[in-house]
């Protein structure tokens, strides 16, 4: 239908190559933009067999309209979640799909999900590549749950795998004799002889993250094993101590890429080299954030300097190009030292003034790219302008740029501080955040004031999708004139069904949102959910420990 | 061999004397070169690629000889599709729409994946965040639906409207 045939077009293009072009596209932009645009098109969208669906943080109207389109022949990754933003949305997506229906489903995630639909979906473990699960509150109550997972895990065609469970019952799942993972994520802390047991058990192993090992005798430990299968490690949240990290890093000789978050005494970089030349030969990646206090308050950059002198040797820097940053904490004497590119995805930020920061990286505040990977950073605005205030001078000193947070969290104690959303933006992205948390007391005097600063906040939060007022004294009136249009979930406190009802009332816009229920909503009453169904007929609900959840 | 060339014919005529290493960035050449056994001395015809498009090919493939191998497609890496284009790609990218569906084919014949991957998320970022009108006036395609067909349309988008 293009005016010219002979002229390559979009609409000319042979079905392969615009098959590459939905590649780069989002699913709701394919299915409702571009297979409207004409009859080719929309006959082209049913034989792509590419789509990575994610329904998290969708609509329920739009994850309806999805569902009804979509061939599940032609979708090869598949995310569901039930949590607050979508409640009950894995048991209402199989209402609509057998699971025996996703012949080319490769990759599944499926966060929070009821134990008793685990067991349902997972006759169909067969073919998928990549797994990753959480379960809803953690609990598990079938006794034959475990011994699913451990069939699931010796799966021949599994490679990656992404799970958590609570720390009883990760010791007592039964690691199977064989399997064939080339990639393993536990987000939890694991004993010795699990660790052990999983990596005699995986020799395809070459990627595992986990929070931590925990080695209560190291006399178990046998010198003579070795696990040289493994080329990644991480502990994402250790507390090894020298000994111990030693012990387990010389189990683990191939290593190409250590990544340690956490650990005690681990901060000395001499020790650190000698230890890599003598047993991680071909470590080429070696991320890590540790932590330490001095025992005495250090007043100066110079002092501060000296703890980093262990990483400033030949080998740091010009052999492995690796090289440090240090956080000093003046107040409470602790400091923080990071590979760069920081590799900490959450942090706590402490005001510029309190503390003292050293690098070996000459160029460490000119490189903005050196805080790329944090993505939460959580903050006091009370403390962080009492302190900034002291030396208003110090506003054009450097700082490093945090452009890629997408999620902020920020404590207010009292008063909105006065100049601290220009403040913020010195530093942070602001138009980058798509999740905020404000924790904020609404008393009567001062409201007026704080909702003004949080609507001038919001301003510069364009591409926010979540936004959670944590306070007990909003009143539902001051919550509907806050929330921007493009506010897809809300998270708030309510005093009273009223309340409930006019949010839900008067905010058409949300995708979902959640109450902290500050009244007894322990079983929601019959004229309460007729009410719902009645203004929103399409809505799943959840209602549980004093948090209704309501996706629309 | 670093400097040797090669002479590439396009459809219209025109020979190019491209270094081999530059050439070999299309798999398409690579392979005659090696598989077929083509004489570097002979004149290797390039049927479908027009010598405005080729020359466009040699700009690209010249700045980009040295960059890294791309990482094989198999799943993982289809995930990480990213719609970043690097500046030196978004100002050589800014022709019409002609010329770049054009450069898309050719980098489909001559097998150059960094090209054709650059163009078609060229052509993604053109599409991304319009309605279905718009994608049809941005690249002039003509409405073929039935008005039952658009109404059946409407209702499948309803969701859209009530965002």
């Amino acid at each position: 239908m293009a005016t010219n045939i002979n002229i390559p077009s979009l609409f000319t293009l042979p079905v392969e190559l615009i098959y590459r072009i939905l590649n780069n596209l989002d699913n709701q932009t394919i299915l409702f933009s571009f297979g409207n645009v004409c009859k080719r098109f929309q006959s082209i969208i049913n034989t792509y067999n590419q789509y990575k669906l994610n329904f998290q943080s969708v609509s329920k109207l739009c994850f309806h309209s999805i569902c009804y389109l979509i061939h599940p022949e032609n979708i090869i990754s598949l995310t569901l979640s039930n949590d607050n933003k979508t409640p009950n949305q894995i048991k209402c997506f199989f209402s609509f799909f057998q699971i025996q229906q996703f012949t080319c489903l490769r990759s599944l995630t499926l966060i929070e999900i009821d134990e008793n639909d685990f067991h349902n979906i997972f006759p169909f473990k067969n073919i998928l590549i990549s797994l990753s699960f959480t379960f809803r509150n953690n609990i598990l109550q079938n006794s034959k749950t475990l011994q699913l997972i451990s069939s699931i895990i010796s799966n021949n065609n599994l490679r990656h795998l992404d799970f958590f469970l609570s720390s009883s019952k990760i010791d007592d799942l039964i690691w199977p004799n064989q399997c064939l993972l080339q990639s393993l994520v536990l987000s939890n802390r694991i004993n010795f002889i699990q660790f052990s047991t999983i990596l005699s058990y995986s020799l395809q192993l070459k990627k595992f993250v986990l929070q931590d090992c925990i080695i209560e005798d190291l006399t178990d430990i046998d010198s003579l094993i070795s696990y040289p299968q493994l080329i990644s490690l991480t502990f994402d949240d250790s507390e090894l101590n020298v000994n111990e990290c030693e012990l387990i890093l010389s189990l683990t000789p191939s290593l190409e890429y250590l990544h340690i978050v956490g650990g005690t005494n681990l901060s000395n970089g001499f020790c650190w080299e000698k230890f890599i030349q003598k047993k991680l030969l071909k470590l080429n990646k070696f991320e890590f954030a540790f932590c330490g206090t001095t025992d005495v308050r250090v007043e100066d950059s110079i002092n501060v300097e000296s703890l980093i002198t262990s990483f400033r040797t030949p080998f740091w820097i010009d052999n492995k190009h690796w090289f440090v940053v240090c956080y000093y904490f003046k107040d409470s004497a602790n400091y923080s030292i990071y590979s760069l590119p920081i590799c900490k995805s959450k942090v706590r930020f402490y005001p510029h003034e309190d503390k003292i920061t050293c690098s070996t990286y000459s160029n460490f505040y000119n490189d903005v790219s050196m805080t790329d990977n944090v993505r939460e950073m959580q903050l006091n605005l009370t403390d962080l302008m009492a302190r900034h205030n002291q030396d208003v001078k110090n506003t054009s000193a450097s700082y490093t740029l945090f452009r890629k947070l997408n999620k902020l969290l920020l404590f207010i104690d009292n008063e909105w501080p006065i100049g601290s959303i220009e403040y913020l933006s010195t530093f942070i992205d602001l138009s980058y955040i798509v999740e905020l948390l404000i924790s904020i007391d609404f008393d009567s005097e001062s409201v007026s004031n704080k909702l003004t600063n949080i609507t001038h906040l919001l301003k510069q939060t364009l591409n926010l999708h979540t936004l959670t007022i944590d306070s007990s004294l909003t009143s539902a009136e001051n919550i509907c004139l806050l929330v921007p249009d493009y506010i897809k979930h809300l998270q708030v406190s309510v005093k009273n069904i009223d309340d409930t009802k006019l949010i839900i009332e008067q905010l058409k816009h949300l995708s979902g949102v959640t109450f902290e229920t500050l009244y007894d909503i322990k079983c929601l009453s019959p004229e309460f959910v007729t009410w719902l169904m009645e203004k929103r007929n399409q809505s799943t609900y959840r209602n549980e420990n004093t948090f209704l959840s309501i996706w629309f | 061999m670093a400097g040797h060339k090669i002479k590439l014919q396009s459809n219209d005529g025109d020979i190019f004397d491209v270094e081999v290493e530059i050439a070999k960035l299309s798999i398409t050449i690579k392979t005659m070169l090696e598989d077929l056994s083509m004489n570097e001395e002979e004149i290797i015809p390039l049927p479908n690629i027009n010598s405005a498009i080729f020359k466009k090919v040699i700009q690209w493939t010249t700045h980009h000889k040295d960059d890294p191998p791309l990482p094989p497609e198999d799943d993982e890496n289809r995930e990480k599709n990213t719609n970043d284009i690097s500046s030196w790609d978004q100002e050589f990218l800014k022709v019409d729409q002609g010329t770049l569906f054009e450069l898309i084919l050719a980098a489909n014949y001559l097998d150059i994946k960094g090209l054709l991957d650059v163009t078609c998320t060229s052509v993604a970022n053109m599409i991304k965040g319009k309605t279905s009108e718009e994608i049809r006036q941005t690249f002039n395609i003509k409405n073929d639906f039935t008005p039952q067909e658009e109404e059946q349309i409407k209702k499948e988008n309803e969701w859209c409207e009530n965002k």
